[in-house]
C-alpha cells in the first residue's frame, strides 16, 4: 500500500522490534551493565582505544594531531585487568565516554561512563594571505580570484592614500589610489563545545555548538550596528550601518558586541550544529536519530570536520540501524537530505512548521559494510611484524523527483510551483588500508552515477508555440537529461622511521574533470550567471566533475582556498618530517615539509588552457602539550608557511596565439600565506 | 465610560509583592546557608532548636509537598503513559538540609569566619576576573542539573484538508498538488499540458522533526536556585536547512527590494539534487528559526517559613492544562509561559500564590544601532497587566498512595483566578522597530476576569478528575487603528474531564474523556488559525472558548487541523492494556480511543451542521528504564489515527459529500532525563 511505503516504514518496523527486543538487555541497571562491561573489557577498552577520527586526514600533524601514532601501549593493564576482575580497572573518565565516532561502523561499546561530557577545543587561527588572487585583479577575470583582491586595491578613497590632495581643480590628478595592497590579514576563532549524555550505557545524547563560529577577530565592535530594514532612519531595502551611541566615529570602538545575525552580523555567536540520541543495544546494535556527523573512510566523501583545523563538515539529518557480526560493522540509514519547501506560519512563532510536500524531498538511502580489527589487537598485530588490513564499503542512493522553484526565502501557498527534475544519483565508496610495522597505505575511491533530467530551473527557456509561432512559450523545464558519471581516488602512504619520529609520506588523488565546464573552484561564476559553470557549456550531456569533500585538504593554498576542494585534478602530495619531540604521554613537537603539485584533468577546464596548475611547498611547525586526560588533549600551537608557484593552467588564456588580455597576457604572481594555529583540545 | 485605573493602585500588589520579596530574600539568606559555606555574618549561637520539631516537621512537611506537588504535576500534566510525559518545569525537588552542624564541618567554620573569609569563598567556583592581572584561583563546584528529552517525530498527514481546498483545510494541501492545481509544475510537456502525473494526486504530507530541549538548573544552595530552558533545533524539520538553502537578505547583493530571497546555487552545491549536508538553521539566513531558543529562565528563593519567590520568565500549568499548560511532555509542541514574579506559600495543607504577569508591555524603546543599550518599555498605558491568585489543597503523594491502597479515598482541589486589564494599545504601531514619530495608542479598555477551578477524586484504580474555567469581562474596541465604540461582552466557559480506571495490577486502563467549550454563533470557524473574533452580526458577546493547544484529546482534528479543542464538545472513551509494566518505569502497551466531536454552535461550523467527526487513534508505546527517574529512559510510541469527517466539516450544500477520510502515522522516538 503506496501509505505505508516510502516513508522508511522499514526502518521504523525494524527500530521497534529491534528496541523491543532491547527490553531485556538493554535497559538493564548500571550495576548490571557494569557486569556486563566486566564481561567485555578487552573488547570495550579495544574499541574505546579506536578514538573518533584518528583515522581522518585532518589528524594529520600540519592540523596539530598526531600523524598517525602508535597509541600509548595500555594492552597490558587490560590483559591484567581481565585476569583480576577485583583489582580496580584503571578509569579515565572522559575516555570512558567519548563522543561517538561520525563513521557508524566506528562503534564504541564503552562501558559506565560519567553522565555528561564534554569535549571539543577552544582555536584562533591568524591568517597571511599574500596575493591569493595571483595578480589576476582585471573585471574581466574568473570570480575564483577576485574574490581574494584586497577591498582597497585600485580604490581611490576620500582624501586619497597617499599625501592628503584637496584640490578642487579637476584638471588636476585628485587623490591617490592605494597602493597595491595584496596581502589579506585577519584572525578568527571558534569554540567547538560536544556535549555527551549518558542516561546509561545503552541511552546517550550527543550534541555539538559552535560559539564564534569562524568569528574574524574584531569584526563586532560597539561601532557596528544594523538597522533593520524599516528601522528608524534606516533604507527600505538595505541595512544600514549607523552611528552607535558613545561611538562617535569607528575609530573610537572600545569593545566588542556579541554577534548577531542581522544586528551586527550576518551569524549568530552561538550554532547547535549536531544533536543525535544513540540507543545500544549491546547483542544487536545500535539505534541513532536526529541530526548528526558522517564520516567515511579517508573523508574524500563524507567528512565529519572534527580536527581542530577543520571548517567543513558533513552533518546529516538521519536514522540509523547500525550492527555487527563476526567483525564486520554495518549500518543502514536513511538520511533527509533536503525537503524542499516547507510550510510554516511566520506570524506563529510557536507553530509546528512541517514539510510542504514529498515530491520535492531528495531522498537518500545510506548503507556501509566494513570490517575493522580492533585496534589494540591490530597494535598487537602490527608490533609481531603482521599485516594488518581494514577495508569497508559505503553507498548512498539518492533521487528526487520535482524541485521547488521558489525565490521567496518565506514562501506562501500562493508561490508554490516546481519544476521536474527527475534525478537519480548512486555513489558507491570503496574503502581500505593496509598497515606493516610503520608502513600506512589507505585508499579511498568513490563514483557517482546516475542521471538528472533538467537543471534549468528560473532560466529564460522558450519552445515553439504551435498556435502561435511568433510568441514562443516560455517554460522552465527543459527535457535535456544529463548522465552523472563522476570518479575520484585519493592515496595516502605513510611510513615512519627512527622510533617513529621521522616520517615519510606520498599522498595522491584524482578527481575527474569536465571538459565542458569552464574553471574548477567553487566560487566560479557566482555574480554573473547565476547557474553553476557545470551546466554551462556545451551539448555534452555528461556532468563528469567529481569534487573532493573541501575539508579533505592536501595543501595551504591552491586547493584549500582558491578552489575551494580538490576537483577535476589529479595532485601529488610528497613530504616528511620530524618530531623532534614524541613522548608516549602525547606531548609533541616537529618539524614538516611537503610538496604538492597539481595537474588538471582536462586542460581546456582550466583557466589557461594548461593541465599544469601549480606547484606548492608548504612548511609546519607544530607542538602538543599532554595536558587533559584524553591522549589528543592538551595545547596545540602550529606555524605554516606556504606558497604557491602559480602554473599556466592559472594563468590567462592564448587562443591560437591571440592573447586574453589585449596588449599581452600579464603574468601571473605567485601566493604565500602564513598561518599561526593556537588552540586547546579537550 | 469606564476609566483606566491609576497607576498607583495597579502598582500597589506588585510593591507589596516587591516588598514581600524582599523580607523574603532577607529571611531567607538569615536563615539558609548554602551547605559547606560560613554564614555572611558570624552567627551567635547555633539556631535555636526548641521549635524545631514543629519546625522540622512543617518543613518536611513544605519539603515533601512541594516534591510530590512536582512529581505529581509531572504525572497529571500529559496524562499516562501514551503521552509520553516529561516532568513539567516545577521546581526540583528539595531535598531535605543536612544538618551542618552533626559533622562539626561547619561550626568549626562559623567560629572563625570573617568577612574577608567569605568573600574568599564566594570566589570560589567564580569564573576568572575580566582584569586579567587578577587571578583567581577557582574551585568548580558541582551545582548543575539537567532535565529535558530529545525526541525525533516521523508523521505522515495523510488528506488533512479532508479533499477541501479552502481555508483552514488548505493549509494542508500538499504544495505539488497546490501547484498542479495551478500549471505551475514544469514537466516535460510544458505548462499547458498534463504536467507530472505522478503529483497529481499527492495528498499526503510526510516528514520528521526533532528537538532537544535543555533544562538545566544552578543551585547555589536548596534556598536559591536559576532554572532555565532551552530548546535546540525546535521542530526543526529534518532535512530542511540543506548546504543548497541560503537566503539573500534585503539588501544582499543580488537580492530583491524587500524580499529574502533563496540563492538559486550555493557553493558546491549545484543544485538542490546534489547537496551534502545540514547547515545550522539560523533565522532569516536559512530558516525562520534559530539552532537554539532560550524558552524560560527564572530564579526561586525559598524560606521553609515563609514559602517561595519565583521570579523571571517561566513555565506555568494548573490543573489538566486546559488554561495554562506547562507543555513539558515529550511529544508536547505548545506551553504557557509567563513573565512574571510570584510567591507560594502554604498553610494548613493548602497552598496559596499570587502573581503578578507582564503579560503584554506593548511599545518599547530601544535604539537599534545600540546593541549594548539597555531597552524599556516606552510607557505603561498600553501594558497589559494581570495578576494571577491560587489556593489549592493537594495530599501528599506518599500518604495518598497508601490510603488509596488501603482502600481509602483521596480529594483534591484548587482554584485559580486570572485578572486581566489593559487601558490602551499600540498594536497599530505597523513597524517592528518604532522611533518617537511612530508613537501611535487606540484605546482599548479591556478587563477579563478568568477563574478555573480543577479538582480530581481518587479511590482504588478510580481517577475522576475535572476542570472548568470561564473568560469573564469586557473589551470596548478591537480595532488597532481607530476607536470605535463597540463594547464586547466576553463570556466563554469551557471544561474539561478525565475518568480513567485501572485493574489487573493496573496494567489495564479504561478511560472516558469529555469536555466542552462554548461557542459562538456569530463567528464562521472552527480553528484558531481564522480570525475568532470578528462577528457576522450585531451581537455584541464573544462567547468562544478554547483549550490550551497542548491538551491534546486526538491526533488529527483537534490537535491539527483546528489545532485546539473551541465551540465544540467531546467524548473519547478509550482502553489501554500495559503488556509489560514494572515499578522502575519500564513500559509497553497499546491503546484505543475514539473521538466524537460536535459543535457547540451549528451555524458556527463549515457545514452549519453540529456534527464534526469520529476518530480513532490507536497507538503501541515504550519506555526503557534507563535513568535515574521513573520517567527517564528510552521511549518509542507508534501511532495511527483515522478521522472520519462528519457534515459539520462539509459545506452547506453538500455535507460530507465530498469530504475524505484523514489518516495519520506517526513514529516518536525519543530520550527523556
Amino acid at each position: 500500500m503506496r501509505f505505508f511505503s516510502h516513508i522508511s516504514t522499514p526502518s521504523w518496523a525494524l527500530a521497534l522490534v529491534l528496541f523491543s527486543v532491547s527490553t531485556g538487555t538493554a535497559t538493564r541497571s548500571f550495576a548490571q551493565s557494569e557486569e556486563d562491561a566486566d564481561d567485555l573489557d578487552i573488547e570495550d577498552e579495544d574499541l574505546d582505544l579506536d578514538e573518533p577520527g584518528l583515522d581522518e586526514p585532518g589528524l594529520e600533524e600540519p592540523q596539530l594531531r598526531a600523524p598517525q601514532l602508535t597509541m600509548p601501549d595500555l594492552g597490558d593493564v587490560e590483559i591484567e585487568d581481565v585476569e583480576d576482575p577485583e583489582e580496580p580497572q584503571v578509569e579515565e573518565p572522559v575516555e570512558r565516554a567519548p563522543a561517538p565516532d561520525a563513521d557508524p561502523t566506528r562503534f564504541h561499546w564503552s562501558p559506565s561512563g560519567p553522565v555528561l561530557t564534554l569535549h571539543g577545543y577552544l582555536r584562533m587561527r591568524g591568517e597571511i594571505w599574500d596575493n591569493f588572487f595571483l595578480g589576476r585583479d582585471r573585471d574581466e577575470d574568473p570570480a575564483a580570484f577576485r574574490y581574494f583582491i584586497p577591498a582597497d586595491r585600485g580604490e581611490v578613497p576620500s582624501g586619497g592614500c597617499g599625501a592628503v590632495n584637496l584640490d578642487p581643480d579637476p584638471a588636476s590628478d585628485g587623490p591617490d589610489a592605494c597602493a597595491g595592497s595584496d596581502r589579506i590579514r585577519f584572525g578568527s576563532m571558534r569554540l567547538r563545545l560536544r556535549p555527551s549524555l549518558a542516561l546509561s550505557d545503552s541511552v546517550r545524547i550527543h550534541t555539538t555548538l559552535d560559539v564564534f563560529d569562524n568569528l574574524v577577530l574584531g569584526s563586532t565592535p560597539n561601532g557596528m550596528a544594523y538597522i533593520p530594514v524599516g528601522g528608524p532612519g534606516g533604507n527600505a531595502n538595505e541595512f544600514r550601518n549607523g552611528r552607535v551611541p558613545g561611538v562617535y566615529v569607528d575609530s573610537y570602538t572600545d569593545t566588542q558586541n556579541p554577534p548577531q545575525a542581522f544586528s551586527n552580523s550576518f551569524r549568530d555567536s552561538l550554532y547547535f550544529r549536531h544533536a543525535w540520541a544513540e540507543i545500544t543495544n549491546r547483542g544487536l546494535g545500535q539505534l541513532r536519530f536526529g541530526r548528526m556527523p558522517s564520516h567515511w573512510g579517508l573523508g574524500m566523501l563524507q567528512n565529519a570536520g572534527n580536527d581542530l583545523d577543520g571548517d567543513y563538515s558533513t552533518d546529516v539529518d538521519r536514522i540509523l540501524l547500525a550492527t555487527s557480526a563476526f567483525g564486520l560493522s554495518g549500518f543502514v540509514s536513511y538520511d533527509f537530505a533536503d525537503r524542499g519547501m516547507q510550510r510554516q506560519l511566520t506570524s506563529d512563532l510557536r507553530g509546528v512548521p512541517f514539510d510542504a510536500t514529498s515530491a520535492d524531498n531528495a531522498r537518500q538511502f545510506s548503507m556501509a559494510l566494513a570490517w575493522r580489527e580492533a585496534e589494540p589487537e591490530a597494535q598487537a598485530r602490527l608490533l609481531r611484524g603482521d599485516v594488518v588490513v581494514d577495508t569497508g564499503l559505503y553507498f548512498i542512493a539518492r533521487r528526487q523527483e520535482l524541485s521547488s522553484n521558489i525565490s521567496n526565502g518565506f514562501p506562501s501557498t500562493a508561490d508554490d510551483a516546481f519544476f521536474r527534475r527527475d534525478a537519480r544519483v548512486y555513489t558507491p565508496d570503496f574503502w581500505a588500508r593496509l598497515r606493516w610495522k610503520s608502513l600506512r597505505l589507505e585508499l579511498e575511491m568513490a563514483g557517482a552515477v546516475g542521471e538528472i533530467g533538467n537543471v534549468a530551473d528560473q532560466q529564460n527557456v522558450f519552445r515553439p508555440n504551435p498556435r502561435d509561432p511568433d510568441n514562443p512559450i516560455r517554460v522552465d523545464y527543459l527535457d535535456d537529461a544529463w548522465r552523472i558519471a563522476q570518479f575520484g581516488v585519493a592515496f595516502e602512504g605513510e611510513y615512519r622511521l627512527l622510533e617513529d619520529k621521522l616520517f615519510l609520506r606520498l599522498y595522491t588523488g584524482f578527481a575527474t574533470g569536465d571538459p565542458q565546464v569552464d574553471g574548477m573552484s567553487r566560487n566560479d561564476d557566482f555574480d554573473g550567471d547565476p547557474r553553476n559553470p557545470a551546466f554551462s557549456q556545451g551539448d555534452n550531456r555528461r556532468l563528469s566533475q567529481f569534487s573532493f569533500h573541501p575539508n579533505y585538504r592536501v595543501d595551504l593554498i591552491l586547493w584549500r582556498h582558491l578552489m575551494g576542494a580538490v576537483s577535476s585534478a589529479w595532485y601529488l602530495r610528497f613530504g616528511g618530517g620530524y618530531d623532534i619531540i614524541r613522548a608516549p604521554n602525547g606531548n609533541l613537537f616537529g618539524l614538516s615539509a611537503d610538496v604538492v603539485y597539481s595537474r588538471a584533468a582536462f586542460e581546456v577546464q582550466t583557466y589557461g588552457s594548461n593541465p599544469n596548475l601549480g606547484v606548492e611547498l608548504d612548511l609546519a611547525a607544530y607542538y602538543r602539550t599532554s595536558d587533559g586526560p584524553g591522549f589528543l588533549d592538551g595545547f596545540y600551537a602550529s606555524f605554516q608557511y606556504g606558497v604557491l608557484f602559480s602554473l599556466p593552467g592559472l594563468g590567462y588564456l592564448t587562443y591560437r596565439g591571440a592573447p586574453e588580455v589585449p596588449g599581452g597576457n600579464p603574468g601571473l604572481g605567485n601566493a604565500q600565506t602564513l598561518r599561526l594555529i593556537l588552540g586547546v583540545q579537550y | 465610560m469606564r476609566t483606566p485605573r491609576p497607576l498607583h493602585s495597579s502598582l500597589a500588589p506588585v510593591m507589596r509583592l516587591l516588598v514581600l520579596s524582599c523580607a523574603l530574600v532577607a529571611a531567607s539568606t538569615a536563615s539558609a546557608q548554602p551547605p559547606g559555606r560560613a554564614p555572611q555574618t558570624p552567627p551567635a549561637a547555633p539556631a535555636p532548636a526548641a521549635p524545631a520539631a514543629e519546625e522540622e516537621e512543617f518543613e518536611e512537611d513544605l519539603d515533601e509537598t512541594l516534591e510530590d506537588d512536582a512529581e505529581e504535576n509531572a504525572i497529571e500534566d500529559e496524562g499516562d503513559e501514551p503521552r509520553l510525559r516529561a516532568p513539567v518545569a516545577e521546581p526540583p525537588a528539595l531535598e531535605p538540609i543536612e544538618e551542618e552542624d552533626e559533622d562539626g564541618f561547619v561550626d568549626e567554620d562559623v567560629a572563625d569566619a570573617t568577612p574577608a573569609d567569605d568573600a574568599d569563598l564566594l570566589g570560589e567556583g567564580a569564573p576568572p576576573s575580566s582584569d586579567p592581572t587578577v587571578a583567581v584561583p577557582t574551585a568548580p563546584q558541582p551545582i548543575l542539573s539537567l532535565h529535558g528529552y530529545f525526541r525525533t517525530r516521523g508523521e505522515i498527514w495523510d488528506n488533512f484538508f479532508l479533499g477541501r481546498d479552502d481555508a483552514p483545510f488548505n493549509y494542508f494541501v500538499p504544495a505539488d498538488r497546490n501547484a498542479a492545481g495551478r500549471d505551475t509544475i514544469m514537466g516535460p510537456d510544458g505548462p499547458d499540458e498534463v504536467p507530472c502525473d505522478s503529483c497529481a494526486s499527492s495528498d499526503r504530507l510526510r516528514f520528521a522533526n526533532m528537538r532537544l530541549r535543555l533544562a538545566p538548573t544552578f543551585s547555589l544552595s536548596d534556598e536559591v536556585q536559576v532554572h532555565a530552558m532551552f530548546d535546540v533545533f525546535d521542530n526543526l524539520v529534518l532535512g530542511s536547512t540543506p548546504d543548497g538553502v541560503a537566503y539573500t537578505p534585503v539588501g544582499g547583493p543580488g537580492g530583491s527590494p524587500g524580499q529574502f530571497d533563496r540563492d538559486a546555487r550555493t557553493p558546491g552545491v549545484p543544485i538542490d539534487s546534489f547537496s551534502s549536508t545540514q547547515n545550522p538553521p539560523q533565522a532569516l539566513t536559512n530558516s525562520a528559526r534559530d539552532s537554539i531558543y532560550v524558552r524560560r529562565a527564572w530564579a526561586q528563593v525559598t524560606n521553609r517559613q515563609i514559602g517561595q519567590l519565583r521570579f523571571g520568565r517561566m513555565g506555568s500549568h494548573w490543573g489538566l492544562g486546559i488554561l495554562a499548560n506547562g507543555g513539558d511532555g515529550i511529544d508536547s509542541d505548545y506551553s504557557s509561559d509567563v513573565d512574571r514574579i510570584m510567591y507560594i506559600g502554604k498553610l494548613f495543607g493548602v497552598y496559596g500564590f499570587a502573581a503578578y504577569d507582564f503579560a503584554s508591555q506593548g511599545l518599547q524603546r530601544q535604539l537599534t544601532n545600540d546593541l549594548r543599550g539597555i531597552p524599556f518599555d516606552a510607557t505603561a498605558k498600553d501594558d497589559v497587566r494581570q495578576y494571577v491568585f491560587g489556593l489549592a489543597y493537594r495530599q501528599d503523594e506518599q500518604p495518598a498512595q497508601e490510603r488509596l491502597q488501603s482502600g481509602g479515598w483521596v480529594l483534591e482541589g484548587g482554584a485559580y483566578f486570572v485578572t486581566r486589564s489593559q487601558f490602551l494599545s499600540s498594536a497599530g504601531v505597523t513597524n517592528a522597530f518604532p522611533s518617537r514619530a511612530d508613537d501611535f495608542f487606540v484605546r482599548r479598555d479591556a478587563r477579563a476576569y478568568i477563574p478555573d477551578l480543577w479538582g480530581r477524586f481518587r479511590m482504588g484504580g478510580l481517577r475522576l478528575e475535572v476542570e472548568a474555567a470561564a473568560v469573564i469581562g469586557s473589551i470596548r474596541n478591537i480595532e488597532n487603528d481607530v476607536f470605535r465604540d463597540e463594547d464586547y461582552n466576553l463570556l466563554q466557559f469551557g471544561v474539561a474531564f478525565e475518568g480513567e480506571y485501572r485493574t489487573l495490577n493496573d496494567k489495564l486502563s479504561i478511560s472516558l474523556y469529555t469536555g466542552y467549550a462554548s461557542g459562538d454563533p456569530d463567528i464562521e470557524g472552527l480553528s484558531s488559525r481564522q480570525g475568532l473574533l470578528v462577528q457576522q452580526t450585531g451581537d455584541r458577546r464573544i462567547s468562544n472558548f478554547q483549550f490550551h493547544p497542548n491538551y491534546r484529546i486526538d491526533l488529527i482534528l483537534w490537535r491539527n487541523i483546528l489545532e485546539r479543542v473551541s465551540g465544540a464538545w467531546y467524548l473519547r472513551p478509550g482502553v489501554s492494556y500495559d503488556l509489560v509494566r514494572n515499578p522502575f518505569g519500564r513500559l509497553l502497551g497499546v491503546r484505543a480511543d475514539v473521538i466524537y466531536s460536535r459543535a457547540a454552535a451549528e451555524v458556527q461550523t463549515y457545514g452549519s451542521d453540529p456534527n464534526l467527526g469520529v476518530e480513532l487513534d490507536l497507538a503501541l508505546y515504550y519506555r526503557s528504564e534507563d535513568g535515574p527517574e521513573i520517567l527517564d529512559g528510552f521511549y518509542a510510541s507508534f501511532q495511527y489515527g483515522v478521522l472520519f469527517p462528519l457534515d459539520g466539516l462539509g459545506t452547506p450544500d453538500a455535507g460530507n459529500d465530498n469530504l475524505s477520510r484523514a489518516q495519520s502515522i506517526r513514529l516518536i522516538l525519543g530520550v527523556q532525563y
